[in-house]
């Protein structure tokens, strides 16, 4: 059954959009993570124009981030008050984020740094993916050291604005959490993924926070950054399709309750194995579309 | 000579899946030929070609075109000769459309020529005219086939009687195509209360995602 969207200005078929949203929040409801880098290339491939996927994108995630940040915060493990200071950093970098997206989108360049950015995230993320999970169930023994946060580092403990996060038990200075927050609102607001994967390794191996608190404080501050890119992109740039956006929740919520159940039931480290191949596939994909040369060196953007 | 379209607008709905708009003429005089074009709002365009920088492809050249029509389809019951056509603007190819910001005629002769391609493909452009249906001497029909991602806006149809290479009549009519209803409810909320149309749709996903915390969750 065809939709109209009525910001892409698109007919689609929506069973493929319900599709993907069960897809996405199947793999954020098993893995936690947001689903969001594989589901703006997938709307782009539909053929949905760039900045309206990253819009609409804005908005699952606060729909999606919701959902997983409750779970955390009943179970008491998320951390408010550092989760505050990092959004702070978010909603600048979100806004920041939004007006870097329409200079790019204007010189014609969108495409080109979407794909770049995410053949670097996804190549990175993937390839650490592959190697923890791979090690894992090859059962090889790590040794795991005492890694010293770069937070606690002598340099950056002389940086000023300090401040006592008591839940995550850290003294360290609050310049850096808004730093992390910040470049996960650029991320948010110019590709429309969550940044969770980014952020979560930062927040244990930048700041030193306790990982059991990590994922809910991530999911707490990435409501507020995404809907706050949300309104930007709304406002500015006219870029959320309701439709759009109701489908893929809706799909979703849906996939997300099959993730989780399945996450009872399946292992770990091969789950883990099968996204760190998905992520890689994805940022293979991407290469191909950026290095080899396309079947049409012509392309057309309509303005108005 | 008079034309009528057998409808004036074209409702994008929810379902929308492509329409199509007949289009009626007639003319007193005799061993007449017609020719029936339709002419989308005008746009700019840019035309971007892609080209080797570090050993990745990305956009390296662009020609802007003004004045490009979003969509044109043309039927006749002849071809028409190609001076003639030139003066008219008959053919999407003589159209008013021009480059901006490039002068060298032969770059803006090549990326013309992508830009009409690529329109074809889109299917926004026909590869060929089609026919029109003489349903007597002086008695004409023809269907435009509009596809489901046509642009919205302020369409032109313009009837031409032609004898030879002489023009013996001009019509216009215009075709409003547009959203309607929920879909364009909010299209215009998006356009003209843009802070609300975000605050909202934040809202219902703060409300999406509460609710299937709450309601589906398994403890």
């Amino acid at each position: 059954m065809q939709i109209y969207l009525p910001i892409a200005e698109i007919s689609v078929p929506a069973e493929s959009l319900a599709l993907l949203g069960v897809a996405v929040g199947f793999l954020s409801g098993l893995f936690g993570v947001g689903g969001g880098f594989l589901a703006t290339p997938f709307l782009l491939f539909m053929g949905i124009p760039p900045a309206v996927a990253v819009g609409t994108q804005a908005n699952q995630l606060v729909a999606t981030s919701v959902t997983g940040m409750l779970g955390h915060w009943r179970k008491g493990n998320v951390d408010m008050q550092l989760g505050t200071v990092m959004m702070a950093g978010g909603m600048a970098g979100s806004l920041a984020g939004v007006f870097v997206f329409r200079v790019l989108q204007h010189f014609g360049h969108i495409d080109l740094f979407i794909a770049t950015s995410y053949i670097i995230l996804l190549g990175t993320i993937g390839t650490m993916m592959l190697i923890e999970s791979m090690m894992t169930l090859l059962k090889r023994h790590r040794v795991t050291e005492d890694v010293i946060s770069v937070a606690q580092r002598p340099f950056f403990q002389k940086w000023p604005y300090k401040m006592r996060f008591i839940k995550s038990r850290l003294y360290i200075s609050a310049l850096l959490p808004i730093i992390i927050g910040f470049v996960g609102g650029l991320l948010v607001s110019i590709l429309g993924i969550g940044g969770g994967f980014i952020l979560i390794p930062a927040m244990i191996y930048v700041l030193g926070m306790p990982s059991l608190l990590v994922a809910g404080t991530s999911l707490f501050q990435i409501i507020f950054i995404s809907a706050f890119s949300c309104i930007l992109h709304a406002t500015f740039n006219h870029t959320v399709d309701a439709i759009l956006a109701l489908i893929l929740i809706s799909g979703g919520v849906v996939g997300a309750q099959i993730g989780v159940r399945a996450a009872r039931r399946i292992k770990g480290a091969p789950a883990r194995v099968a996204l760190a191949l998905i992520i890689l596939a994805v940022g293979a994909r991407m290469i191909g579309v950026l290095f080899v040369e396309p079947s049409d060196l012509f392309a057309l953007d309509v303005r108005l | 000579m008079s034309a009528e379209l057998a409808r004036d607008h074209v409702d994008i709905s929810t379902g929308f899946n492509g329409e199509t708009i007949a289009l009626f003429a007639t003319t007193d005089e005799d061993n007449a030929d017609i020719i029936i074009s339709i002419k989308g709002p005008e746009s700019t365009v840019a035309v971007r070609r892609k080209g080797r920088v570090l050993g990745a492809w990305m956009n390296k050249d662009t020609v802007e075109f003004r004045r490009v029509p979003a969509y044109y389809d043309i039927a006749s019951t002849f071809a028409p000769d190609e001076v003639f056509a030139k003066e008219q603007r008959i053919g999407f190819g003589n159209l008013d459309f021009y480059a901006e910001n490039e002068s060298d005629p032969e770059t803006v002769a090549v990326f013309k020529e992508a830009l009409i391609r690529k329109m074809q493909e889109k299917g926004f452009v026909p590869e060929e005219a089609k026919k029109v249906k003489r349903i007597d001497a002086h008695f004409f029909k023809t269907t435009f086939v509009l596809p489901p991602d046509i642009p919205t806006g302020l369409y032109t149809v313009d009837t031409y009687i032609v004898r030879g290479d002489k023009l013996l009549g001009h019509e216009s009519r215009e075709l409003q195509v547009g959203q309607v209803g929920f879909n364009a409810n909010i299209y215009l909320t998006a356009q003209e209360h843009s802070f609300f149309y975000g605050l909202f749709t934040v809202f219902v996903a703060l409300i999406s995602g509460w609710s299937a915390f709450t309601f589906l969750r398994r403890d």
